[in-house]
C-alpha cells in the first residue's frame, strides 16, 4: 500500500486555490483563547492582556500556575523592591510611588485589625484587638475557614473568629518547646492543604543547639488546639519567609517541578536555601542540613536586603486601573 | 513483511467521504476520520453508504495537514500498542511527539486554520497541540513581538504598559 489514502480531486465545485488574507487572530472563539491564557505564566499573562483589547477581556483567566517569586527589599525603604521571577530568572525592578501614605494601612475587621508595622527597623505584621488595648506581636496571620490563626514568636497561637467575632489565646503547647523556643529558631506558620503547619528552622550560621534539629514541623489539631509533630510529609513543597508570608504549593504531577517536592525552601538568610523532608528525616527526627538553591533562585544575591516569597494573584487585574479602585 | 503476517483474507477498509469548503473530496479510512468527536458523534446512526461530510468550515489545505494528523495518530497508537503487547521496547510515544512538533511548527494563518478546524471538528489532542504552539509562541514575548508575530493590531490608545 505505497498510495496515500486520501485522495483528492475537483468535485466541480468552487475552487479557491489559496487562502490569501490575514486570519484575525485576535477574534479567536472565547474559550480557544481562554484556554491558551490559562496556559500562560503570569509573567506572560500580563504580556498577553496588552496586546489587544479583545485580548485584555482575558484578564480573569487565571494564568499557569508556577513557583513563588522571591520580593528582595531594603530594610528602611518600602519605595522600591525587587522581585525575581524563576521562570525566566529575571528581576524586575519596581518602584513605589510613596508619597500616598495611605498604601500600608492595615485591613481593619470590626473588633480586629492587622498591621505591617515597622517596629526596631523590621517590618513585622501586628495584630491588635481594638475593645480592650490587648496587642499581641504576631509574625504569621493566616486565614483559614472564618479564622485567623496568628502565631508569636515564642508560639503562643491567637485565633480571631470572624463570624463569632471572638477572640482568643492558646499557650505554646509544643512537645519540643523547650529547644524549638529558644533565640536560635526562625519560627513559620503556613497553611497547607487545609491544614496549618509551624516550621521551626534553625540557621547554622547562628552556632550549633545541641541536639536539636535543623528544621521541626508540626501540625495544629483544630479540635483541641494543639500541636503535633509531622510525620508525612506527602511530597509538597513549603516556602517559608518573614512578614508571615509562607506559601505552600502543589507539585505532584508536574514533571518539571516534581523535584521540588518534599522540600521546605526558607529566604530568611542572605541566601535562598531548602531543607530536604525526606522519609529517613521524619524517622531521625532530624534533617542534617540545608542546602542552597542554586537552581530556581540562586540569581537574586541581594545582599542586606529583606526577602519574601510572593504568589502572583490568581486572576489578572484589569489593566490600566488605578490599583486603589481594585 | 507485513503481509506474511497478514494474509489477503483481511476484508477492504472502510472509508468515509470529508468534502472541504472549497469542493475538494477526501477519501479517509473510517477510524481516521473518527478521530474526529464531531463524525464520531452519531456516526452509528448514519447509512453506511452515506457517510458523507460536508465540512463548510474547513479548506481543502486545511483539511489535507488534519488528515495528515489523524493518520499519523492511528497508526502510531497501532503500533505503541503493538509493541507494548510483545513487550518490545519502543520510543512510538517520544518519536510521535516529536512529530507533533515538527507538525505544527508552520506560519501563523495555518496555525490559526488548524487552531479553527480542531476546534470545529472536535480533535481534542490535535486542538492540545495548536493551542499549546500559541502559548509557547507567547512565551518570553513583549506585547509589541506578540503583536507581531501574530499580526495584530494595537487596537488601544494608550499602552498601560508602554515604558516611561
Amino acid at each position: 500500500m505505497k498510495n496515500r489514502v486520501a485522495k483528492k480531486y475537483k468535485s466541480g465545485r468552487s475552487n479557491t486555490k489559496q487562502q490569501v488574507t490575514e486570519r484575525p487572530l485576535p477574534d479567536l472563539p472565547l474559550d480557544i483563547m481562554e484556554n491558551i491564557m490559562r496556559r500562560l505564566y503570569y509573567a506572560d499573562h500580563v504580556c498577553a492582556l496588552a496586546v489587544c483589547k479583545g485580548w485584555r477581556s482575558m484578564y480573569g483567566v487565571p494564568p499557569l500556575q508556577q513557583l513563588p517569586w522571591l520580593m528582595a527589599f531594603k530594610e528602611d525603604s518600602w519605595t522600591s523592591c525587587q522581585l525575581f521571577d524563576p521562570v525566566y530568572k529575571k528581576t524586575h525592578n519596581i518602584y513605589i510611588d510613596d508619597s500616598n501614605k495611605g498604601l500600608l494601612k492595615g485591613k481593619r475587621l470590626k473588633d480586629i485589625d492587622v498591621h505591617v508595622v515597622k517596629m526596631d527597623k523590621t517590618w513585622n505584621t501586628r495584630t491588635f484587638k481594638c475593645g480592650t488595648r490587648l496587642w499581641h506581636a504576631f509574625r504569621n496571620a493566616i486565614y483559614l475557614e472564618a479564622i485567623f490563626y496568628c502565631s508569636s514568636h515564642i508560639g503562643i497561637l491567637g485565633t480571631y473568629n470572624v463570624t463569632h467575632q471572638t477572640w482568643s489565646v492558646f499557650p505554646a503547647a509544643l512537645p519540643v518547646a523547650h529547644y524549638c523556643s529558644g533565640p536560635y529558631y526562625d519560627i513559620y506558620m503556613v497553611e497547607s492543604n487545609g491544614e496549618i503547619l509551624k516550621i521551626y528552622t534553625k540557621d547554622e550560621e547562628d552556632g550549633p543547639v545541641w541536639g536539636a534539629p535543623q528544621i521541626s514541623i508540626f501540625i495544629l489539631c483544630r479540635l483541641n488546639m494543639t500541636w503535633k509533630r509531622m510525620e508525612n510529609f506527602d511530597d509538597r513543597v513549603l516556602f517559608v519567609g518573614g512578614c508571615g508570608a509562607s506559601l505552600s504549593a502543589a507539585v505532584a504531577g508536574r514533571k518539571s517541578q516534581g523535584k521540588l517536592a518534599n522540600r521546605v525552601y526558607t529566604c530568611s538568610g542572605s541566601r535562598t536555601k531548602y531543607f530536604l523532608m525526606q522519609k529517613a528525616v521524619f524517622r531521625d527526627k532530624i534533617a542534617k542540613r540545608s542546602h542552597p538553591c542554586t537552581k530556581f533562585y540562586g540569581s537574586l544575591s541581594t545582599e542586606n536586603c529583606k526577602k519574601i516569597w510572593i504568589q502572583h494573584p490568581e486572576t489578572g487585574s484589569p489593566p490600566g486601573k488605578d490599583a486603589s479602585e481594585l | 513483511m507485513k503481509d506474511s503476517f497478514n494474509p489477503s483474507i483481511e476484508p477492504p477498509k472502510k472509508t468515509v467521504t470529508l468534502v472541504s469548503s472549497d469542493g475538494y473530496d477526501f477519501e479517509v479510512e473510517e477510524e481516521v476520520a473518527l478521530e474526529s468527536q464531531v463524525i464520531k458523534d452519531g456516526f452509528e446512526d448514519k447509512a453506511v453508504d452515506d457517510r458523507e461530510y460536508l465540512l463548510f468550515n474547513v479548506h481543502s489545505d486545511t483539511l489535507e495537514l488534519i488528515i495528515k494528523y489523524c493518520e499519523k495518530h492511528v497508526s502510531s497508537r497501532k503500533s505503541i500498542s503493538a509493541a507494548a503487547a510483545s513487550s518490545s521496547s519502543s520510543n512510538g510515544e517520544e518519536a510521535l511527539k516529536e512529530w507533533d512538533e515538527h507538525f505544527i511548527s508552520v506560519d501563523t494563518n495555518t496555525l490559526y486554520d488548524i487552531l479553527m478546524a480542531a476546534d470545529y471538528l472536535n480533535i481534542k489532542s490535535l486542538l492540545d497541540l495548536a493551542i499549546q504552539k500559541v502559548a509557547d509562541t507567547i512565551h518570553g514575548r513583549s506585547p509589541e513581538q506578540i503583536r507581531k508575530k501574530f499580526n495584530i493590531e494595537n487596537d488601544s490608545i494608550i499602552d498601560p504598559w508602554a515604558s516611561e
